[in-house]
C-alpha cells in the first residue's frame, strides 16, 4: 500500500489506473480545517470558495447564522461551521474561507434527507482553512460507528488518506437544522 | 366593549400626506408615469391580442437582477467621474464622462420601468374570476348577490396577482355566506332582497388598496368576543380589553368560527388565518370594518409591486437597515421629553395624536450594554461593517413614522442615511422564520443591506400582550 502510494506520486499513468483499479470508485473530498481538526465533505456538495466578502448581520437569525452576503447578485446565508458543530470559536484571519455549498448539486439534488426548503438555496459555510482535495477510494473510508455507538448524524465517516486522517461531513443534517 | 367607531370605511379617512418633502413618494412609478411603450392604442383588436407573449416571471426577475447591478455599476461611474472632474488635467474628460453618465443613468431608468411596467397586469383578471364563483354560489345557496366591481383596471405585479385570488375568493365566500343574509330576513328589515358585494380597487401612492364591502348583516362584536372565549382562542381578561378592531381581529384567529356545522362554503375555521397569512407574505395587510344591520368592508393593502422599492435607509447601534418608503409617513428628531411609558410601552404625542413608538435597537437586541448583548456580532475582519470601526458618530436619533393600513408606528433609529431605490431579494430559506426582516438587497460596495417588514414589526409590536391596553387608549 505504501509503495503504491510512492509509486503513484512519482509513476506514470499505468501506476496510478492499477492503483484505482485495487482500491476501487473513488469519491473526491475537499478538506479543511476548523478548530485545528482536518474535516472533509465531498467535492460535489461545494460550489465554489471564496475570501470572505462583507457579510451582513441578521437580527433574530439562528445562532448558527452569521449573516447574509451577496455573490455576484446571489444572496447567501453564512452558516458558522464551528458554531453548528460546537467547536471553539476563533477569529478570522487572512486564511478563513467560505464554501459555498449547494444543496442543489447533483450529489444533494435528489437524496433523501434533503428537508425541501433548503433546495435552492445556497449556503455559505465559514472554515479556518482549505487544505486540499483527496481522492478517498472506499477502503480509506471507514464508518463513523468506529469511533463509538451514537455519532451526530452529520459525521459520515472517517477518511484514511495515507498522510492525514480526515473527518467526513454529511452536509444533508447540517443544512436542515 | 366600546362603542361601534363612526367612520366605518377607512377609504373615507383622511390621510396624512407625507409632510417631509424628502420623504415623498417617487412620482417615476411605473404606473404613475406615461407608459414607456408605445402602447397598441385604443383598439384592444385581435391583431393587438396576438403580439402579446407570455413569458416566465424568472426572467423577468433575472433581468430585473442585471438592472440592478447596472445600478451599482452606475454608482460606480459616477464616483469615478467625479474623481476624474475634480483631477487638475482631465477635468475635460470628466465633463464628458459625466455626460455620458448622465444618458446612461435615463436609459437605466427607462429600462428600469420598463421592466416593472411588464410585470403589471390588471387586477380585472383575478376579478372576472371571482364575478363567476359568486354567481356560482349564489345559486347554489339561494342567495341573490350582486357583484359590483370598480377599479378593475388597476395595474399590480403579477405575482401578486396570483397570490392574491385565494383570499380574495375566500373573503368573498365569507361575505355571501356569513354576511348576505336570506332573501327574507332581508326584506324583513327592509333592505332590497338582493344583497350586494363591492369590489373596489384602486392605487393609493406605492399601494393598491382592495376593498371587499358587503351590505349584510354585519359582525356583533360581541358574539365574537363570546366565540373566541367559548373555543378557548382568548381567555376571558384577554376579552375585557380589546379595542374594535382587535375584537373584529380575532376572526383571522386560527380555529375561529362562529358557525356550530361546517358547511361547504364555510365554517371550518381555517380561512381567515390562511387569508391574512397569504396577504402578509405579499407584504399587505387586512383591516377590517363593520356595523351590525349596515355590512362589512375589509380592506386589502398591498405594495403595487416586489421587485423594485424606494428605501429610506437608517443606522441602528452601528447596523444599517432600510424602511421602505412606500410606509414611511414621515421622520422627525426624537425628542426624548415627550416619551410616555405605558405599561412599558413607548409612546409620543406628535401633532396631538398619540403615536405608539418601538426602539429598533430594543427589538432586534443591538442595546448597548444591554443584557441581550452577547449577539453573534460578526467577527474580526469579516465584520460586516464598515461604520461600526470608525470612530462612532454622534446619533441623531430619528422617529421613522411608518403607517401600513390603518396602523401606525414610530421606529426609533439612531440616524437616518438617506433615500434609495433599490431591488429587493428575499432571504434564503434558512432564514425564513426570521420576523422583521422582508428581504435585502445589495449596496454599492458589495455589502448587503437588510430591508425590515414594517407590516409585520407594527403587528408585532401593536399586538404584543401589553400593547392592547394602550391601543385601546391610543384610537379614542
Amino acid at each position: 500500500m505504501a509503495a503504491l502510494t510512492r509509486r503513484r506520486h512519482g509513476g506514470g499513468a499505468g501506476t496510478a489506473m492499477r492503483r484505482a483499479a485495487d482500491l476501487g470508485r473513488r469519491t473526491e473530498y475537499l478538506a479543511f480545517s476548523l478548530a485545528g481538526e482536518a474535516y472533509a465533505v465531498q467535492i460535489a456538495h461545494i460550489a465554489e470558495i471564496l475570501k470572505p466578502l462583507p457579510i451582513t448581520w441578521v437580527p433574530r437569525a439562528p445562532k448558527n447564522v452569521i449573516g447574509v452576503m451577496s455573490v455576484r447578485g446571489r444572496l447567501v446565508t453564512v452558516v458558522d461551521l464551528r458554531k453548528r458543530l460546537g467547536l471553539m470559536e476563533s477569529p478570522a484571519d487572512g486564511r478563513t474561507r467560505i464554501l459555498l455549498s449547494d444543496v442543489t448539486s447533483p450529489g444533494l439534488a435528489g437524496a433523501r434527507g434533503v428537508r425541501p426548503q433548503y433546495e435552492n438555496e445556497v449556503i455559505g459555510l465559514l472554515v479556518d482553512e482549505v487544505m486540499q482535495v483527496y481522492r478517498l477510494a472506499e477502503s480509506e473510508i471507514e464508518p463513523a460507528s468506529v469511533l463509538g455507538g451514537d455519532q451526530p448524524a452529520h459525521i459520515a465517516g472517517i477518511g484514511r488518506p495515507p498522510d492525514a486522517l480526515l473527518i467526513l461531513l454529511d452536509l444533508r443534517p447540517i443544512l436542515a437544522g | 366593549l366600546p362603542p361601534v367607531a363612526p367612520s366605518v370605511s377607512p377609504m373615507a379617512a383622511p390621510q396624512n400626506p407625507p409632510t417631509n418633502p424628502r420623504l415623498a413618494t417617487p412620482s417615476d412609478r411605473p404606473s404613475a408615469s406615461p407608459s414607456v411603450f408605445p402602447g397598441p392604442g385604443q383598439d384592444l383588436s385581435l391583431r393587438s391580442v396576438s403580439q402579446t407573449v407570455r413569458v416566465d416571471i424568472r426572467k423577468l426577475d433575472h433581468l430585473m437582477n442585471i438592472v440592478g447591478e447596472l445600478a451599482i455599476v452606475r454608482g460606480r461611474v459616477a464616483r469615478l467621474s467625479d474623481r476624474v472632474r475634480n483631477h487638475p488635467e482631465m477635468h475635460q474628460l470628466g465633463l464628458e464622462l459625466q455626460r455620458l453618465h448622465r444618458t446612461f443613468d435615463r436609459h437605466l431608468t427607462q429600462m428600469q420601468n420598463g421592466i416593472l411596467e411588464v410585470r403589471m397586469v390588471p387586477l380585472g383578471q383575478v376579478f372576472e374570476k371571482l364575478a363567476r364563483v359568486v354567481r356560482q354560489i349564489s345559486r347554489e345557496h339561494d342567495k341573490q348577490v350582486n357583484l359590483v366591481i370598480t377599479g378593475a383596471e388597476t395595474e399590480i405585479d403579477k405575482l401578486i396577482v396570483e397570490e392574491l385570488s385565494d383570499p380574495l375568493m375566500h373573503m368573498i365566500r365569507n361575505a355571501i355566506d356569513h354576511g348576505i343574509e336570506s332573501r327574507d330576513v332581508r326584506m324583513a328589515v327592509g333592505k332590497p332582497p338582493v344583497g350586494t358585494i363591492a369590489l373596489n380597487a384602486f392605487q393609493k401612492g406605492n399601494h393598491v388598496l382592495l376593498a371587499v364591502e358587503d351590505d349584510g348583516a354585519g359582525m356583533r362584536p360581541e358574539l365574537l368576543v363570546a366565540t373566541a372565549v367559548r373555543r378557548g382562542l382568548i381567555t376571558q381578561e384577554d376579552a375585557k380589553d380589546l379595542s374594535l378592531r382587535e375584537v373584529f381581529n380575532l376572526i383571522f384567529l386560527p380555529g375561529f368560527t362562529t358557525k356550530e356545522t361546517a358547511t361547504d362554503l364555510s365554517g371550518r375555521g381555517v380561512g381567515m388565518d390562511v387569508v391574512k397569512t397569504n396577504i402578509a407574505k405579499l407584504g399587505g395587510v387586512v383591516d377590517i370594518m363593520s356595523e351590525v344591520g349596515i355590512g362589512t368592508k375589509m380592506t386589502i393593502t398591498l405594495p403595487i409591486t416586489l421587485a423594485i422599492i424606494s428605501v429610506l435607509g437608517v443606522e441602528v447601534a452601528g447596523h444599517s437597515f432600510a424602511v421602505p418608503l412606500a410606509s414611511v409617513e414621515e421622520a422627525i428628531a426624537l425628542d426624548e421629553s415627550v416619551v410616555r411609558n405605558f405599561e412599558g410601552r413607548e409612546a409620543m404625542t406628535q401633532r396631538g395624536v398619540t403615536l405608539p413608538i418601538c426602539r429598533l435597537a430594543r427589538i432586534f437586541g443591538l442595546e448597548t450594554g444591554g443584557s441581550l448583548g452577547g449577539h453573534p456580532q460578526t467577527p474580526g475582519s469579516l465584520g460586516g461593517h464598515p461604520q461600526t470601526t470608525g470612530a462612532p458618530r454622534p446619533a441623531k436619533p430619528c422617529v421613522v413614522i411608518a403607517s401600513v393600513g390603518e396602523r401606525r408606528l414610530g421606529f426609533v433609529v439612531d440616524r437616518l442615511i438617506g433615500q434609495e431605490d433599490i431591488v429587493i431579494k428575499a432571504l434564503g430559506n434558512s432564514l425564513r422564520g426570521v420576523r422583521g426582516i422582508a428581504g435585502a438587497t445589495e449596496l454599492g460596495d458589495q455589502r448587503v443591506g437588510l430591508v425590515l417588514d414594517v407590516a409585520a414589526l407594527i403587528e408585532e409590536v401593536l399586538s404584543s400582550e401589553k400593547e392592547r391596553q394602550f391601543t385601546l387608549e391610543g384610537r379614542v
